[in-house]
């Protein structure tokens, strides 16, 4: 029994963690760049709220992941063109697309289902197998894979060191005959995909609804995981799990405890948990350019 | 003619903002040369190479490399025709290493991967063959200016370029690092380099090139063989005879000695010391001038003197009392005022309105302030005060004063200086880039302070300005002074030999 909730727990452990560590590969690249999109809440959202909606329209799966793609194609082109050639405040239109994706996704569901806070059960994308009578999905192998490939393109690439050189000083990137808009574009479409796609885990994957607010703040999660991994694929990848850890615990707790307990007591396990680690790594130093727009002459 | 690379012909550049800075310049590189590119402050010397390296367009002109014509839209396009740039600030990414570094842009590859030993192996042959050694594989940001700057040759180097253009490339080193660079110069001469070195420093430009072009304000002057003149020849091109028209000045009663300086050190952001023992004193009632080429540490100097950095060594004295080292609050409230360099950095706060602007450092003191609430009547009708008496033209005393133009916000910082009636006023390159009216206006402004028997202390790298004003001046050339005297001591020729790092005795006595 005890062998069995440890398992159930572990498997949780994988299950929360794979949009907290896509999201953060997805940031590391743009941070990488010089891009700082703290808008990853919102592309989550909405990825998710689409590849339900898409799902649904269709009776496939499949096209909402596609739909999900499409989503965060066009999320990192409007946010390209704002870190880079509308030298737009890069904070303030994160959290515009945050607020946006809220509260869009939270009107959208009434005028669809004709309900309030979730939408009408949806097929889920199949699973890789199935343990212990738990899904395991496809974006496990595919995260883990993710994560590896990440680390050899950034640092054993001549693209990661272009990307890198964008994100520490634009002006020599420049000098070296580099584009900076194309590589902030490209990266921000990239990540912007990889939001989305985690969104989209989450509503046909992991789940088989959209529910309002589904994401939950792992977006920011991932955020701080960023900072956590020291803007690294692979310490992100092994953060993620721990801070994964803390998020399917919050589940168990709060099963255990069951009625009587407030639930939000529970829910506060992985923010709280986020904020020690936070404290405890201290002061870090992200890519210098992060955030700033580059302009020339 | 034979061997010439490059030939730049009837090139002009207009800025987008209306700056002229280049009427019709003719360059000519030849073959395996050092040539030196001289020019004060503003000449137009970067301007015309930053047009070579394909970093900016000309407005009109011609450009020939070896004979073809060429156009080139970017960096590029310049070092496929082997042309490549060294510029004043570098541009190197400092998390990364000197390898990462002159990879690039240009990174060799194999199997997909990044193949950093190819790199490494043809940067060490290029070290073997020219005697640059640097440290490949620790950050940039661990390295000295100097290693920095090999880093830089590095990377052309390895771009293969045949022409090397070196912008002020010795003004961030130290004598020895400025002696190894010249021997690595005459070393890649030896190999059939061509060198292209920009300068204002005289000694520096005789002492190694070939030929010279004088630049002065964004035209050519001559291009002359460096063994058949003199640093006064080159002095008097540089500087120029028509600028230097004096005007009567006025014969204002000298009071007692209000700024002491008294052998005076102060570092620079590298650390090592920008200003290097100045002593001189400035009394009521004078003018004093600094003159000098831009760099030189008259910007460690003026923060110094305001507090804004730190003294090492040396004192400065404000009417009998040591103010050496202490804040900029207690520096202000004796009666000093700065016109700052920098308008928008230290002299103004962009978004902040006319009248809170006109009450800064002002606005924690009566009348301005009551209790813990500013008095915002009285304010506003101090900056509709200055508006009016200092002619700046501005839509009313609420705009922000980013909307003013360059001259009405140095109308307002010189307004709000003045009326503050210092005892001592610092001026530094108070009337760069102004239009002419509030050149005039800045100035008179400048002489009436010093009619009223008030102190004026005058740094500006536009000599004509010094000299025309100052009742005595210095020609101050890296962190010290080469000269100091009353202006119509000196013969323009004079002033530019000083400026081009000769001490005045040196000058007088005829020699280099
Ligand atoms: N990016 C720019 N925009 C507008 N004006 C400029 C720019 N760069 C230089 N200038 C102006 O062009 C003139 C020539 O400058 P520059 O070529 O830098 O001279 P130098 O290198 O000889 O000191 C100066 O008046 C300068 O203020
Ligand atoms: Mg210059």
């Amino acid at each position: 029994m005890n062998y069995l909730i440890l398992a159930s727990l572990l498997i949780g452990t994988l299950r929360t963690s794979i949009p907290l560590i896509i999201g953060a590969i997805g940031e590391i690249f743009n941070e990488r760049a010089g891009i700082t999109n703290i808008g990853i809440e919102g592309v989550m959202l909405f990825g998710a709220f689409i590849a339900v909606y898409g799902t649904w329209l269709a009776q496939n799966p499949f096209i909402g992941l596609l739909w999900a793609l499409l989503s965060g194609i066009a999320w990192g082109l409007i946010f390209g063109a704002i870190s880079t050639h509308l030298r737009g405040d890069q904070i303030v239109a994160g959290i515009g697309i945050n607020v946006f994706a809220m509260g869009f996704t939270e009107m959208m569901i009434p005028l669809i289902w004709g309900t309030y806070g979730y939408s009408e059960s949806v097929n889920r994308l199949p699973p890789l197998f199935q343990l212990y009578g738990e899904r395991i999905s496809y974006f496990l192998p595919l995260t883990v894979l993710l994560a590896v490939l990440s680390s050899i393109v950034l640092y054993r690439t001549k693209w990661g060191l272009r990307l890198r050189s964008c994100g520490e000083n634009p002006l020599a990137a420049d000098a070296a005959g580099i584009s900076v808009y194309k590589v902030r574009y490209l990266t921000s479409v990239f990540s912007s995909i990889l939001f989305s796609l985690a969104g989209a885990y989450m509503g046909i994957d992991w789940n088989d609804s959209f529910v309002k607010e589904m994401t939950g703040g792992r977006g920011f999660i991932a955020l701080a995981l960023v900072i956590f991994a020291n803007w690294k694929p692979l310490l992100a990848l092994a953060g993620g799990l721990l801070f994964g850890f803390f998020d399917a615990l919050q589940f168990r707790i709060g099963a255990a405890l069951g009625v009587g307990v407030p639930p939000q007591v529970p829910q506060m396990i992985p923010y709280i948990a986020t904020i020690l680690f936070l404290l405890a790594i201290g002061r870090v130093r992200g890519p210098s350019a992060a955030g700033k727009p580059f302009v020339k002459e | 003619m034979r061997d010439v690379i490059v030939l730049m012909k009837d090139i002009h550049k207009v800025y987008p903002d209306g700056v002229y800075a280049l009427r019709g310049v003719d360059f000519e590189l030849r073959n395996g040369e050092i040539h030196g590119l001289l020019g004060e402050n503003g000449a137009g010397k970067t301007t015309l190479m930053r047009i070579l390296y394909g970093q900016i367009k000309p407005t009109s002109g011609e450009i020939f490399i070896k004979g073809n014509k060429v156009r080139f839209n970017r960096p590029r396009d310049a070092i496929k025709y082997g042309i490549g740039m060294v510029f004043q600030h570098f541009a190197l990414v400092h998390a990364f290493n000197a390898l990462e570094n002159i990879a690039l842009g240009m990174e060799p590859s194999k199997g997909g991967l990044l193949n950093l030993k190819e790199v490494e192996d043809r940067v060490r042959e290029l070290m073997e063959r020219t005697g640059l050694k640097v440290d490949l594989k620790v950050p940039i940001s661990r390295l000295s200016v100097g290693m920095r700057q090999r880093v830089e040759i590095l990377k052309l180097l390895y771009r293969k370029v045949d022409v090397l253009i070196l912008d002020e490339p010795t003004s961030v080193l130290s004598p020895i690092e400025v002696k190894e660079l010249f021997r690595t110069l005459s070393k890649l001469r030896e190999k059939g380099k061509t060198i292209v070195l920009v300068t204002h420093k005289l000694r520096e430009a005789l002492s190694i090139c070939d030929r010279i072009t004088v630049l002065r304000r964004g035209k050519k002057v001559a291009t002359v063989k460096a063994r058949e003149v003199g640093p006064e020849d080159l002095a008097k091109m540089m500087v120029g005879r028509e600028v230097l028209f004096r005007v009567g000045k006025l014969k204002g009663r000298t009071g007692k000695e209000v700024l002491k300086v008294s052998n005076l050190w102060v570092k620079g952001d590298l650390g090592t010391y920008a200003v290097k023992g100045l002593s001189f004193t400035v009394r009521g009632g004078e003018i004093f001038g600094i003159a000098g080429v831009e760099g030189n540490g008259q910007s460690e100097l003026v923060e110094a003197l305001f507090g804004l950095r730190k003294v090492e060594r040396g004192s400065i004295t404000f009417k009998g009392e040591d103010i050496t080292n202490l804040s900029v609050k207690e520096i202000r409230d004796r009666g000093i005022s700065l016109i700052p360099e920098d308008r928008l950095g230290r002299g103004l706060i962009a978004d902040f309105t006319l009248t809170e602007n006109a009450i800064l450092g002002m606005h924690y003191k009566p009348p301005f302030s009551k209790g813990f609430r500013l008095n915002l009547e009285e304010s506003k009708s101090f900056a509709r005060d200055l508006i009016r008496k200092y002619e700046i033209t501005a839509l009313s005393e609420d705009v922000p004063v980013k909307f003013l133009s360059g001259g009405n916000q140095q109308r307002l910082i010189v307004a709000r200086e003045l009326s503050r009636g210092p005892t001592l006023l610092i001026a530094f390159q108070p009337t760069m880039g102004l239009d002419v009216s509030a050149t005039e206006f800045v100035r008179n402004g400048l002489l009436r302070m010093k009619s009223e028997g008030r102190a004026v202390l005058l740094i500006s790298s536009d000599l004509e300005e010094v000299v025309q004003l100052s009742d005595r001046m210095a020609v101050m050339y890296e962190g010290k002074f080469m000269g100091l005297g009353r202006p119509e001591e000196f013969s323009t020729e004079e002033i530019g030999l000083m400026m081009g790092g000769l001490e005045l005795h040196e000058v007088k006595s005829g020699n280099s």
